[in-house]
């Protein structure tokens, strides 16, 4: 690890991206399956944050558009060879986990990045079935559990940044509520 | 079998979910054989742990650390403690304080100097700190600024403490958060290999606590042995055990709750299954004699204080009562073939609080082995969703597993009066009252009831055939209420209320977790919030072998010096 990463863990990935994103103006359910997607990603291609970080720092309001686009792919293709195409690109980050479910259904994928990682835009992915089930190695998400997990530090403190600001004041809260502590 | 299997069983006389997970009966839950602290300390003694005291280096006011090992099944722990004193007007039970008069972490591990120098650099800090996936749990708390010091005046002195004194207390010292599972860069749960001994729920968490009460004891009796070296007394044997360690509890524990059905599942689970099998069981004369042991025992603990009740629940003057009323019912029906289960149809006829007061002593005569109970709660949350499920599927699911929320009103003008949010102050869970204080995205998404309600309109209106995919892609914000019924995490996976009604009373979640932890003596100081203690009767680390018995819970008072005279 260098002075320029901080090791982490999966559930803070999690909790961060989820918080950021309901300040970005994603509704809860949404804020949830993105910070589930974001972790994954992370975890086995690394670069998951920053791709969140990117698309934030681009248009404030592409974070649930973007979550929309890639809904058809938590679907199973009702063909066995299938294009699906983003314009403009989208992180890879917010496709890496559907993609690995469908592997899991016997479809491989296809697409213009030779070693994929969250923060890759991509445009377009071919999906084929070949009946040939293959998921990512869980080894990659146990090191992480027991572990950590190495990110940078910059991109962290950017994200727990905006995260921080799901969090309210206590005083707000304490007019908003007063019979909590008598 | 597995634990979902079980509890689906038919030939298996299970209580029912509508019962269970009522919020009365939630709020009368007390501690079984079941709860953690008794399974991490039985975990112990079986398994042959090895704890010791490695260091100890505090003046005489209590400042300075306290260092534990502990040899648990060819894994190293150690458990690092920082004292300190801070002005009483520091002291606070919320979990937003910045002062605190001890910190400690648990780590696993051999502790070097700089492993040391980093603890001491970041636990003091708590969630300002940074820690690694070396430390498993950080807690901290206070004194109890009414007893710390007599009681070192007391031992300095070479006197026992006068039980009048501090008796109701229960604790020197008291704790006011265990974080653990990936917080601030810890160990996550799931981190554990499931030969750990600490892969069970919270039993990290348990063996933190554990030897933080273990810390107040040799505060208090190193601190007197400094002030009076030649005439210091340590804790008598009774003393020794009496003390637990005291927690407060704010409305964390509801969102916790409400966000993890399948682990609510599998501790209310495992605790209707263990009654199940004590309710079939006959009445031989051992397990006659091992219950009335047991309500004898609940008697003289409730009976050695006294204390009216205290909204929303009794107080030890009623329970001992009660308990002699639990005695003469057992005695009326314990010639029966099954007493064990007239016992408990007696008991479902009296208030939720006496019918799980019995329950509790019911389960002392479950003999399900702990490796059992343990993989029961190792519950799998990762269940993929499954693609092929249509709007038809979950229609069916709907009525199968959430007709109870027809019961709610949840359409009344009251259903939606609070909503839930995290307070910028150590990120401590609060509820907002909506008609002051908009959401604004800023709402923690624990209103399952209303957000299935809202579900259940639109799958209504929906196409049957439609994949729930397709579906999902229109109402994007179904997610969550879509994954809960797609989970089906099992029939004791829901509290059967809506915590965003304005009748909310959030001590019945409470109550039932702090209950699954093993925690006793609930004390409510508001809507929101009470003070509890765990661990009280449990032995000192150095008494702990094969032969210690689980059945140290519910210990007595002490007695006066004079009282214990004319008694022996």
């Amino acid at each position: 690890m260098t002075s320029k990463e901080i090791l982490v863990a999966p559930r803070e990935i999690h909790d961060l991206i989820q918080r950021a994103s309901r300040v970005e103006g994603c509704e809860a359910s949404v804020a949830e399956r993105i910070a589930s997607k974001i972790t994954f990603c992370e975890i086995n291609y690394g670069g998951g944050i920053n791709g969140w970080l990117q698309l934030v720092a681009d248009d404030e309001n592409c974070l649930t558009e973007t979550f929309k686009s890639v809904q058809i792919l938590d679907s199973l293709p009702s063909k066995d060879s299938l294009d699906f195409s983003w314009n403009p690109s989208i992180p890879f980050a917010f496709i890496a986990q559907s993609l690995n479910a469908l592997q899991s259904y016997g479809f491989t994928w296809e697409s213009s990045l030779e070693s994929p990682a969250g923060d890759m835009q991509i445009e377009c992915v071919c999906l084929n079935k070949l009946n040939f089930e293959k998921t990512v190695s869980p080894n990659k998400t146990n090191k992480a559990f027991s572990e950590g997990l190495q990110v940078d530090n910059d991109e962290w403190e950017n994200l727990g940044g905006i995260a921080s600001r799901f969090l309210l004041s206590e005083k707000i809260l304490d007019d908003a509520h007063s019979a909590v502590y008598e | 079998m597995g634990l979902l299997d079980l509890l689906h069983d038919p030939d298996i006389s299970l209580r029912s979910p509508e019962k269970v997970m009522d919020p009365a009966t939630l709020g009368s839950a007390r501690l079984t054989r079941l709860s953690f602290s008794r399974s991490m300390i039985r975990r112990a003694a079986s398994k042959n742990w090895k704890l010791k005291r490695t260091a100890i280096d505090l003046d005489e006011s209590g400042r300075g650390q306290i260092i534990y090992r502990v040899d648990a099944e060819g894994h190293i722990f150690h458990f690092v403690a920082f004292t300190n004193t801070i002005d009483e007007s520091l002291h606070t039970d919320r979990v937003i304080a910045d002062a605190w008069e001890i910190t400690a972490a648990l780590i696993e591990g051999e502790l070097d100097q700089e492993f040391l120098d980093f603890l001491t650099m970041e636990v003091p800090k708590q969630e300002e700190g940074r820690l690694d996936s070396r430390v498993l749990v950080l807690t901290r708390g206070n004194r109890s600024v009414r007893f710390y010091e007599y009681l070192v005046d007391q031992l300095a002195s070479g006197c026992q403490p006068e039980p009048s004194l501090v008796g109701d207390a229960g604790y020197i010292m008291r704790s006011t958060a265990f974080y653990g599972n990936g917080k601030f860069g810890m160990r996550s749960f799931l981190g554990y290999e499931p030969d750990h001994p600490l892969s069970a729920p919270y039993r990290a968490q348990f063996l933190a606590a554990w030897l933080f009460r273990e810390t107040s004891y040799d505060s208090v009796e190193c601190c007197a042995q400094i002030r009076n070296p030649e005439k210091a007394a340590s804790f008598d044997k009774e003393w020794n055990h009496f003390f637990g360690l005291g927690n407060s509890t704010g409305l964390g524990l509801v969102p916790w709750a409400m966000k993890h059905p399948e682990e609510v599942n599998a501790w209310v689970g495992v605790r209707e299954l263990a009654l199940a099998n004590v309710r079939k069981l006959d009445g031989s004369p051992e397990r006659r004699k091992h219950l009335e042991k047991w309500i004898n025992q609940a008697y003289k603990h409730f009976s050695s204080f006294s204390g009216e009740d205290r909204w929303p629940w009794k107080g030890p003057d009623s329970l001992s009562e009660a308990i002699l009323v639990i005695q003469s019912a057992f005695s009326s029906v314990k010639d029966e073939k099954q007493p064990f289960n007239s016992l408990y149809l007696w008991a479902e006829s009296q208030s939720p609080e006496i019918t799980e007061l019995v329950v509790s002593l019911l389960l002392e005569l479950d003999e399900t082995s702990d490796e059992v109970i343990d993989e029961f709660l190792r519950v799998d949350t990762s269940v993929a969703s499954d693609p092929s499920m249509t709007v038809e599927d979950l229609k069916k699911r709907f009525t199968e597993n959430y007709s109870w929320l027809e019961q709610l009103d949840l359409e009344s003008s009251t259903a939606e009066h609070y909503w839930w949010v995290y307070s910028d102050h150590a990120e401590e869970p609060r509820r907002a009252d909506r008609s002051i204080l908009d959401p604004e995205h800023r709402d923690v998404p624990i209103d399952i009831a209303l957000r299935l309600n809202h579900l259940k309109k639109d799958l209504d209106a929906a196409e049957k055939a439609t994949k729930v995919s397709t579906f999902l892609q229109d109402f994007p914000h179904h997610g969550i209420a879509i994954n809960r019924l797609m989970k089906n995490s099992g029939p004791y996976g829901e509290p059967r209320e809506n915590v965003c009604d304005l009748n909310h009373l959030p001590l019945n979640l409470q109550r039932f977790q702090l209950a699954m932890y093993g925690m006793d003596n609930f004390k409510a100081q508001s809507t929101d919030w009470l003070r509890v203690t765990l661990f009280q009767g449990a032995p000192r680390i150095a008494e702990l072998d094969a032969d210690t018995s689980d059945d140290w819970v519910w210990p007595q008072q002490p007695k006066r010096e004079r009282e214990k005279i004319l008694h022996d």
